[in-house]
């Protein structure tokens, strides 16, 4: 299972190094088509939002994994070597329900992604919104996995 | 609802999940979604909808720009060419490998804008070094952490950054603001340096002839990295590009040079280089959006009216406020990392210093000086510890020339607070349809 999600983890961060650079590009572009080609281009407005926001939770997933979010650990040092475990599974459990939380509540602002469309292109927003949704599944995931990893680890 | 009880249950709630070890970022959501489910006026739908328009702010679409272009500059290795330039530089002062140190650190810090970048970078070349010629480890140690703290203040700064977007700040004055106070840093910390070499006598400062050829290569390649700076800073200044627009010019510009003139760079670098950003960005921004959500319901639940009111009864004096706001900081350095302690405080913080009529931009500026000098100082402190490791020392001896460091940065923090002209005067001068915007 553990190779399953490594390659998981391997795919979300190829794709939001890809969407990090389609990002960066795109501001690029805008600097140029108002300097040099004098254009412009709507469809940038939509893309660079896209590519922010799918990053931004694809890449906060991969962090839970990673352990990587902010944290500040004061009180493990109290804990005996089976009170850490238990601790770092506590913490690992809120986080799993962190995600579910905000997932659940991402179903309505999916609802509301199909009516809201983005002004200058047209395109519906839920392609936008989806990604709130389907990050905090899979911050969710891999705090789960974490967890199963941490009860069988000796 | 009663709004002081939701006031009260939202930031116990909150200070308790964090002290308990949960990633901050969900101590946040978790509290915020405790008091959303108690009050009835409240839906779940304001969780998303509050998370998605603080991650979806063009001005914070900078940090990527600007984490991208200073993971790309250390891959590539401007690092050994700014330590050349800098000795080119300082090199023939007396204590010429420290002040090396501090002059690589604000030109570094002018590239990146990363204090532990600059520490992993210059440490890693100037502290065996520096222990080679005899300094004590212990300062070597102290110096390339204090000297790191200039990443933060000299422009380009992501901590400018996310403090602007979260005070509604223009950037562009920020980052001109932060010059003046960056390079007092500097020049204390190059005091200290010179008063340190001339009491122990060690390090005279390199007496080797530089051929006039070797000088010219030096200067051209130490060039590459003031060019960084001029298409960053320039073009905000000029008006030609925003902020979020010269962080993606100058990834694009970093990415031509090291193509054309490293000749180091292959796409799988570009790829590595991006996932690192963007998880590092990811980490920030999600922190982003769930303090946008907590400090919204902050604001719902009165706090601005609550802080306000308290600071007008004890600290109506703009300085004795800046001097609090400082104070706090400072504190908050110690064991937060800087991004997150400014997303909570600087939206209440800001409203109150425009209420009582203390310059934004200056606090702006104290805030992020306070939270650069928060990373070295224990525990939190990432800088010493980085350079700590790298000379080979544990923490405690390095701790007595850390406190010198540490007290000079605070008689520097006094003085701003004191003298607003030290944050002021250039954005005034440079740019004065930016300030107070």
């Amino acid at each position: 299972m553990i190779r399953l999600f490594d390659r998981l983890q391997l795919w979300l961060e190829r794709a939001t190094g890809l969407l990090c650079l389609v990002l960066l590009g795109c501001l690029f572009v805008e600097v140029l088509n108002r300097y040099v080609l004098g254009i412009s281009w709507p469809e940038i407005q939509f893309i660079i939002p896209f590519c922010f926001l799918w990053m931004c939770m694809l890449a906060s997933a991969t962090a839970v994994r990673r352990r990587q979010h902010f944290e500040v650990d004061l009180i493990s040092v109290l804990f005996s070597e089976r009170g850490v475990k238990i601790h770092q599974i506590v913490i690992l459990a809120g986080v799993a329900l962190g995600g579910l939380v905000l997932a659940w509540s991402s179903i309505a602002f999916l609802e509301l992604g199909l009516l809201k469309k983005n002004p200058s292109t047209g395109i519906r927003m839920i392609y936008i919104y989806a990604s709130l949704f389907l990050g905090s599944l899979l911050i969710a995931l891999f705090a789960v996995e974490r967890i199963i990893n941490a009860g069988w680890e000796r | 609802m009663d709004f002081s009880f939701a006031l009260i249950t939202l930031l116990a709630s909150f200070v308790v999940l964090f002290s308990l070890g949960l990633p901050l970022a969900f101590s946040l959501l978790f509290s915020s979604v405790l008091v959303i489910t108690l009050d009835p006026a409240l839906e779940l739908l304001v969780l998303p909808l509050k998370i998605y328009s603080g991650i979806n702010s063009f001005l914070l679409l900078a940090i990527p720009g600007f984490m991208f272009a200073a993971l790309m500059m250390n891959r590539v290795g401007i690092t050994e060419d700014i330590v050349r330039l800098s000795d080119l530089i300082v090199g023939r002062i007396k204590g010429g490998l420290s002040h090396i140190n501090v002059v690589s650190s604000m030109l570094m810090g002018g590239v990146s804008g990363s204090s532990t970048a600059d520490v992993a970078g210059i440490g890693a070349i100037l502290i065996p070094a520096m222990n080679k010629k005899g300094y004590s480890r212990g300062f070597s140690a102290s110096l390339t952490a204090a000297s790191s703290s200039i990443g933060s203040i000299v422009p380009p700064s992501i901590l400018m950054v996310i403090y602007g977007a979260s005070a509604n700040v223009s950037i562009g004055a920020l980052f001109v603001a932060g010059y003046l106070p960056g390079i007092l840093v500097g020049l204390q910390q190059l005091g200290i340096a010179w008063w340190y070499a001339h009491r122990t006598g060690i390090d005279p400062g390199t007496k080797l002839e530089i051929p006039l050829r070797e000088k010219i290569t030096i200067l051209v390649r130490g060039l590459i990295p003031v060019s960084v700076i001029l298409v960053i800073i320039g073009g905000i200044l000029t008006g030609v590009m925003t902020a979020t627009e010269s962080a993606a010019v100058a990834s694009v510009y970093v990415i031509l040079v090291g193509l054309f003139v490293y000749r180091r760079i292959t796409a799988a670098m570009i790829l590595d280089v991006a996932i690192e950003t963007a998880l590092l960005t990811a980490i920030v921004m999600f922190c982003v959006g769930t303090a946008t959500l907590f400090g919204w319901l902050l604001s719902f639940y009165g706090i601005l009216d609550i802080a306000g009111d308290l600071f007008l009864t004890h600290a109506s004096n703009p300085l004795v406020f800046l001097l609090l706001a400082t104070l706090l900081f400072l504190f908050l350095g110690t064991f937060m990392d800087p991004a997150p302690a400014m997303l909570i405080f600087v939206p209440v913080l800001a409203a109150v210093a425009s209420t009582i009529g203390a310059d934004p931009l200056q606090l702006g500026i104290l805030i992020v000086m306070a939270l650069a000098v928060g990373k070295i100082t224990p525990p939190y402190g990432i800088s010493l510890l980085l350079s700590c490791t790298i000379a080979e020392i544990s923490l405690s001896k390095a701790m007595g020339w850390t406190l010198v460091f540490f007290g000079a940065f605070c008689l520097l923090l006094a003085a701003v607070i004191l003298f607003p002209q030290i944050t002021l005067f250039l954005p005034n001068l440079l740019v004065p349809e930016l300030v107070g915007r």
